[in-house]
């Protein structure tokens, strides 16, 4: 039989346990330094745009944010040449009203002071659970940001697992680290490391935006998509409460707020106008924006975008972005002329009309150009 | 609230330095009401049930120890047995029962509808049944005296660490470590933490990596072949000993570090060389539970050996319907009773086989530790499986379409089951289950550093509950 009775030796130090402290500090470290490598696009997205906010906010007249519908659908570029005053595009892919609220805080807090924000909400974002972004939120947000969210939330253990992604590399990567692992096993590169470097350059000459080039997208949709067709939508009240706040905190600066409700493909909003998701939808914005005057709303949905300016169900191409982006700098103009009180409005956006985007990089320019680049520095090697 | 969630994280952090803060008599008021607390985290209205356990067999305890007439002790032992086993007839087996009674009466031509009632297994009964029961009947051998503080008995009823699924604690082990006083040990601490973080490491990296294969191929039952069927059944055999061994490594863990002891509940079972040493490492605390409480009192070793077989034969048959109201633990049961009458018919036998050469007897260990854990393998398939059909499409695939595992269910089986073959190897040649903790600490610390990123990469944190939690 076996003997667990017999004492162990033990010094004044467990330094069994001190060792592997220091061992998963120092392998923390060192992950820390590589989790760009290790992280997904999503992740790296996030961080990058908690990154420049810093270098941007205090340049940014306009400010966007939102979710991946604003970071691919609004060309900061178009509206700096249409406004002629400086924009960034701070929107987070996926991101809920509280990153968004988050980030517009940090571009405050950081000294910039914008004269409007774009705003976007995406239905599907608000309708799910509030620790929908977890695994990126730390990427963007503070560890007192993260409590501050957890406490609105009254949930402890959304703060237990915020903290461990936040500070645990490992964790927060674990994901993409095992399928790394998985991938050298089977002899293979990470397929994500030269889409990373796109979305990153992209989003350098965008300013914080990633345009698409056109695709072969037709339009078709899967009915039974449940993200796309709610059938019972709703808002979370986490969520709803993060937009008050942002808008809130907009009013209590004086700063105008343009709630951009962008267009999606044309099957996809037929579908949604039939099982009614579009009129839950702008009976929630209704609801929200009537209690914000400085609130306008900016409806492109029943623009008619063509699904050729789509790359999928949802998401504008280049040429989608350029025209809603002309549309909405109009808009802007026209707002941000008018005195406070009469910005509490609806207004709708004109048909899609199609219009010059090459002043835009699309990705595929992008990834065009780094290849170049790669050449011309291999030849150099030479 | 599971061991492997992080509302229990919580729970324990906070009540930890709270408890030893405390001066002794409100830190077990303290341990009595995490008990109940943790307890009523899976269902409040099922407390109920715990408390009336505990008034009746504190009050039985009482009155066995006051009274002298035999009769009328026995009267109390009796009451106490008929309602915790009561309780674990109507909760855990009225329906079995039911359904079993009306297929016989539907075999003999009689068609009678028996209602099927909507009974929920109330978590841990099985445990703290089994564990309160013992009390009255210690007090009524008077082999320790009845406590006359409820709330220390009650505290030992619902002690949280060993609540839901062991080990079986006796009252005369934890019970004089509730009423003593307890005191802060760094070392007893430490260790606590070393077993709750192996404990978690055995139950979500490999435990609940495991599960899905184990489900995925036993569910292909029909369609299987024979080297999945192989497969399915080592991994369940490695599942069911991380996750229930897991649970009470971190069961026990957690005591140490509340300044507790818990019994041995696996030592090492895999490497037992027959049923019978199987047994002595396996689940010990029911098995010495079983022995103590119904093997002996049913004649023991006493008697003639039909009398010795008909007693295992019946302790393990009952053990078997411990596990689970259906008819393959009976069938478990009733096996592992074959199995243990069998060993004894060749014991005698075995024992001429006693080779001189260490490398013979080296080879003639490892052969018995093969053949066993492959009679024990054979009894994880009854124990999974959820019909005998099952058991039989398992067993034909075996036999009748025999191939090598696919690969892509094979690499990740032996991934995560390879380090903790050679951790429990290096604790077997060693006779030493802390051989861990004797190792240079540099070792310890690359041997925790890398349990530390199995839980991390490899853990899987879908907070699946404990296996023996259904029991």
């Amino acid at each position: 039989m076996m003997d667990e009775t017999r004492p162990t030796k033990r010094g004044a130090w467990p330094l069994g346990l001190i060792g592997m402290l220091a061992l998963v500090a120092l392998t923390e470290r060192y992950i820390s330094k590589r989790d760009t490598d290790l992280g997904t696009m999503y992740s790296i997205e996030w961080r990058m745009t908690g990154e420049a906010v810093k270098r941007q906010a205090p340049l940014a007249k306009i400010c966007c944010f939102g979710t991946s519908l604003t970071r691919m659908g609004v060309a900061p570029r178009v509206l700096e040449a249409e406004l002629g005053k400086p924009t960034y595009n701070f929107a987070l892919s996926g991101g809920q009203p509280f990153a968004s609220y988050t980030m517009f805080s940090h571009v405050l807090s950081a000294g910039g002071k914008p004269e409007a924000i774009v705003v976007e909400f995406k239905w599907s974002a608000l309708g799910v659970d509030y620790a929908w972004n977890e695994r990126v939120l730390p990427e963007m947000a503070t560890l007192g940001d993260l409590a501050g969210f957890a406490f609105t939330a009254r949930d402890p253990i959304f703060f237990a697992r915020l903290f461990l992604v936040s500070k645990f590399h490992s964790y927060r990567c674990r994901e993409e680290i095992r399928a790394n692992i998985l991938a050298a096993i089977h002899g293979k590169e990470p397929k994500r490391n030269h889409e990373r470097a796109i979305m990153a350059r992209n989003a350098l000459v965008n300013k914080g935006a990633n345009h698409s080039p056109k695709n072969d997208f037709k339009g078709a949709i899967n009915p039974d998509e449940p993200y796309l067709f709610p059938k019972d939508w709703k808002c979370h009240p986490i969520s709803e409460l993060y937009i008050h706040r942002m808008f809130d905190l907009a009013a209590s600066r004086n700063i105008p707020v343009f709630w951009l409700l962008p267009p999606v493909a044309p099957q996809t909003l037929a579908r949604r106008i039939e099982i009614g998701a579009e009129d839950r939808f702008t009976d929630f914005i209704k609801s929200v924006s009537g209690k914000h005057p400085g609130v306008t709303v900016v409806d492109a949905r029943y623009s008619k975008f063509a699904v050729d300016a789509f790359i999928d169900t949802t998401h504008l191409n280049r040429d989608g972005a350029v025209a809603l982006t002309t549309a909405l700098a109009k808009t802007i103009g026209e707002g941000l002329g008018m005195p406070r009180s009469t910005t509490g409005l609806w207004v709708s956006l004109p048909d899609y009309r199609p219009l010059d985007a090459s002043k835009v990089e699309d990705m595929g320019q992008t990834l065009a150009s780094l290849w170049k680049e790669k050449e011309l520095a291999r030849k150099a090697r030479r | 609230m599971l061991f492997n969630s992080l509302p229990f994280a919580y729970f324990f952090l906070l009540l930890v330095p709270l408890y030893w803060v405390l001066p002794r008599k409100p830190q077990t008021v303290l341990l009595l009401g995490a008990g109940y607390y943790f307890y009523s985290c899976w269902n409040p209205k099922f407390l109920a049930l715990l408390v009336a356990s505990t008034v009746m067999d504190y009050f039985c305890g009482l009155a066995v120890a006051r009274i002298d007439d035999s009769k009328k002790r026995k009267a109390f032992v009796f009451l106490s047995m008929a309602l915790n086993l009561g309780m674990l007839g109507y909760f855990k087996y009225v329906n079995f029962f039911a359904e079993s009674l009306q297929v016989a009466l539907t075999q003999m031509g009689m068609h009678v509808s028996i209602a099927h009632l909507n009974v929920v297994l109330p978590i841990g009964i099985s445990f703290y049944t089994f564990q309160s029961m013992s009390y009255v009947i210690d007090v009524y051998r008077r082999d320790i005296p009845p406590t006359k503080n409820f709330i220390e008995f009650a505290a030992f009823v619902s002690f949280f660490p060993h609540l839901v699924a062991g080990p079986i604690m006796r009252p005369t082990t934890l019970l004089p470590q509730i009423q003593n006083k307890r005191t802060f040990n760094v070392g007893q601490f430490y260790e606590g933490c070393y077993l709750i973080f192996w404990g978690l490491t055995k139950k979500v990296v490999i435990a609940d990596n495991l599960s899905p294969i184990v489900n995925e191929l036993f569910g292909r039952w029909v369609t299987i072949d024979g080297g999945l069927a192989m497969l399915a059944i080592y991994a369940f055999a490695i599942q069911i000993y991380c996750d229930f061994s897991g649970y009470t490594d971190a069961a026990r863990g957690i005591a140490k570090c509340l300044g507790f002891e818990l019994a041995l509940n696996f030592n090492l079972p895999y490497f037992a060389t027959s049923p019978k040493e199987f047994w002595g490492r396996w689940h010990i605390s029911l098995s010495t539970w079983l022995r103590d409480y119904l093997y002996i009192p049913l004649g023991g070793n006493r008697g003639g050996n039909w009398f010795v077989y008909r007693n295992l034969m019946l302790t393990m048959i009952i053990g078997g319907l411990w596990h689970g109201a259906a008819w393959t633990f009976v069938l478990w049961g009733t096996y592992q009773g074959v199995l243990l009458v069998g060993h004894r018919l060749l014991e005698p036998y075995l024992a001429k086989i006693d080779p001189v050469n260490p490398m013979d007897r080296a080879f003639w260990r490892v052969t018995r530790i093969v053949v066993t854990f492959h009679l024990v393998c054979f009894g994880w398939l009854i124990f999974a499986s959820k019909s005998l059909q099952q058991v039989g499409g398992m067993l034909t695939a075996i036999v009748k379409r025999p191939s090598i595992p696919e690969a892509n269910y094979l690499v990740p089986v032996l991934i995560v089951v390879l380090p903790l073959f050679l951790v429990q190897l290096a604790q077997y040649l060693t006779k030493d289950l802390n051989i861990v903790a004797r190792t240079p600490w540099y070792v310890r610390s690359l041997f925790y550093t890398a349990c530390f990123y199995a839980f991390v990469l490899g853990g899987n944190f879908g907070g699946s509950k404990f296996i023996y939690f259904d029991f």
